[in-house]
């Protein structure tokens, strides 16, 4: 009922594999629960997983800062535009003044 | 100066709502929404995306709608939010491509298809960019220009979508649009709000301040037309906008 | 009344047109100009192209000859109206008691037929180039129609613009900005009818059907919007003076 035996038999049989039965006779005993395999299924998924989740993560952040740089650049560009049109408006009033006109009502 | 609340006004009012809606969206993104079985994590994108492809729609009819009066009844106001419009549509488009662009490397592993979606999206960018270009450089008459530009451009949005899908039918890619369950709907609210309401705080910023241009324009006009005497006659002296 | 309008527009869009073609009969400047650029654009596929094979000629084939035509598009539509600019008489002809859409119309005709005499050449020589691009026993006239539909959906669309611009200060930089985004979709539905009636797709008369209704829409709004563009202008300056007050009064709200 050793699932190590099982799996190791249907495996083609490699150096590293072949070693396994000596070690039984060397007195130690397989490690029942997770063959080699399967650890190895296991770990070659969750560093895939690890891959996806990292990718996943520094698209989002991607994604998300550009579109947020781009509202604030387009509102950055704004504040630069009426900043212009503000000082625009003090050279007007102060053009007025200086003609002695009656100052434009507040904008 | 004029005092920051009362200049705020509704476009202020806009933005106080976007920043508030917007952390409570990206939190019930990130944290209320499940993971999307198929496209995982990076599907968080998408509740981004479509409010920005939406909104992209949105602005390009409005400024469509804006650019045909202009042409028809003359008006200047209408060239105002058509010329408003037009930028926010642009950003927007902007946004939605990247975006999308981003989401499809995550998920189809390539940041393009021909899918029909992605060409029209791009192609009512390019109208609306070349709307922009033709608005600043077109010369004396780049304001009617332009807004024939804007008419055909929201005229195309169906049919460049149709086109796009005759197109398609010789190169057969399925895209399944797969139907959201409930709980992805209700995420999608949020951001649609906060896209939404920052996009029409900046349009209504970027309407002031074209109207505001107008204004200085005219009034250094009167200035330089008339004499110093009686210069307080010739100011408009209304409220600018 | 309604019909009469039509009649008279028609009948001075036939007029106008028919006087620009004698103009261009007797020149053949357009025709000469564009055909050559034609030529050109084809010696250069065939340069680059050289090694193409049978198998991606289908596919890339159409391709190349709307991308030709909306180049040789661009140009003529450019130079159809530089020449009224350097003559002086688009001025004159806006101001004169035609309908405008008439004048719209004559240039569309004009355009189209030098980009048919365009296709003509091209549509030959690009199957001379790359014989496999079309199977046996394509049909010549689904072809015909085919080129004259593509082309009369660009020309709707370039006249309107390639007006302005010209009527603006002729900055035609712009108008390949204008003009292609636009005529994308008309060009990408006569891609897809060239590849049906090279490779005798039973289903190119129902693509060509919808060309002819996409064409008829962009025709309707050319027509539509010319005299706008082009003509409100002079409305506008002349009405500038009373705008001032009439919107600062609209802002106080």
């Amino acid at each position: 009922m050793n699932p190590t035996i099982t799996t190791l038999k249907q495996a083609p049989p490699t150096a590293d594999q072949g070693a396994a039965p000596a070690a039984v006779e060397d007195g130690y005993e397989a490690v029942t629960g997770l063959d080699k395999e399967t650890v190895a299924l296991k770990r070659s998924y969750e560093a895939e997983v690890e891959a996806k989740v990292a990718s996943d993560y520094s698209h989002i952040v991607w994604a998300y800062g550009i579109l947020w740089s781009l509202f604030c650049g387009f509102a950055v560009a704004l504040l630069v535009r009426g900043a212009r049109q503000q000082r625009d408006l003090r050279a007007l009033r102060r053009e007025l003044d200086a003609r002695g006109a009656q100052p434009v009502d507040r904008p | 100066m004029s005092s920051p609340l009362r200049s705020f006004g509704r476009p202020g009012a806009l933005l106080c709502a976007a920043l508030v809606t917007f952390p409570y969206a990206v939190q019930r993104v990130f944290l209320d929404t499940p993971i999307e079985s198929e496209m995982g994590t990076a599907q968080k994108i998408f509740y981004f995306h479509l409010p920005m492809a939406w909104g992209l729609m949105l602005f390009a009819m409005i400024s469509g709608i804006a650019a045909a009066t202009q042409l028809s009844r003359r008006s200047e106001r209408a060239e105002d939010v058509a010329k408003a419009a037009g930028e926010v549509c642009a950003l927007l488009g902007a946004g939605a491509l990247v975006s999308g662009a981003i989401w499809g490397d995550a998920t189809w592993g390539t940041p393009w298809t021909g899918d029909a979606r992605l060409v029209t999206t791009a192609l009512l960018e390019l109208v609306f960019v070349a709307y922009l270009i033709v608005a600043k450089f077109g010369g004396p008459m780049a304001g009617r220009l332009a807004a024939a530009l804007a008419v055909f451009g929201a005229l195309d949005v169906p049919i460049i979508y149709y086109s796009v899908k005759i197109w398609k039918t010789t190169h057969p890619k399925a895209q399944v649009v797969q139907s959201l369950p409930p709980e992805m709907w209700a995420s999608l609210w949020p951001c649609l709000f906060a896209i939404l309401a920052c996009s029409f705080a900046l349009f209504e910023i970027r309407l002031r301040q074209e109207r505001l241009e107008r204004w200085l324009d005219e009034a250094w006009l009167a200035l330089s037309a008339r004499g110093a005497g009686n210069a307080e006659h010739s100011v408009p002296t209304g409220r600018s906008p | 009344m309604l019909q009469n309008g039509t009649v008279t527009a028609l009948r001075q869009t036939w007029v106008l047109a028919r006087n620009d073609l004698r103009q261009e009969l007797r020149e053949l400047e357009l025709v000469v100009t564009s055909v050559f650029f034609t030529v050109v654009i084809l010696a250069l596929y065939a340069v680059s192209f050289a090694e193409m094979s049978k198998s991606a000629q289908p596919k890339a084939v159409p391709g190349m000859l709307w991308i030709a035509l909306a180049f040789v598009g661009a140009l003529t539509l450019t130079r159809v109206f530089e020449r009224e600019r350097e003559a002086d008489t688009f001025a004159a002809l806006l101001a004169a008691p035609v309908n405008r859409v008439a004048i719209y119309g004559a240039k569309f005709s004009v355009t189209l037929v030098v980009l048919c005499v365009c296709a003509a050449v091209l549509v030959p020589g690009l199957l001379l180039v790359f014989p496999g691009s079309g199977v046996e026993g394509w049909s010549a006239v689904e072809m015909l129609a085919t080129v004259l539909l593509g082309c009369a959906g660009f020309a709707a669309v370039g006249t309107l613009f390639a007006a302005g611009l010209a009527h603006s200060g002729g900055k035609n930089v712009l108008l390949s900005v204008v003009l292609y985004p636009l005529t994308t979709p008309v060009l990408m539905m006569s891609l897809v009818a060239t590849q049906r009636v090279l490779q005798a797709h039973p289903g190119a008369w129902d693509i060509l059907a919808k060309i002819a209704a996409v064409d008829v829409i962009l025709v309707i709004v050319g027509g539509a919007l010319f005299e706008s563009v082009l003509v409100g202008g002079a409305a506008r300056s002349s009405r500038g003076a009373e705008a001032g007050p009439d919107m600062l009064g609209g802002q106080s709200r």
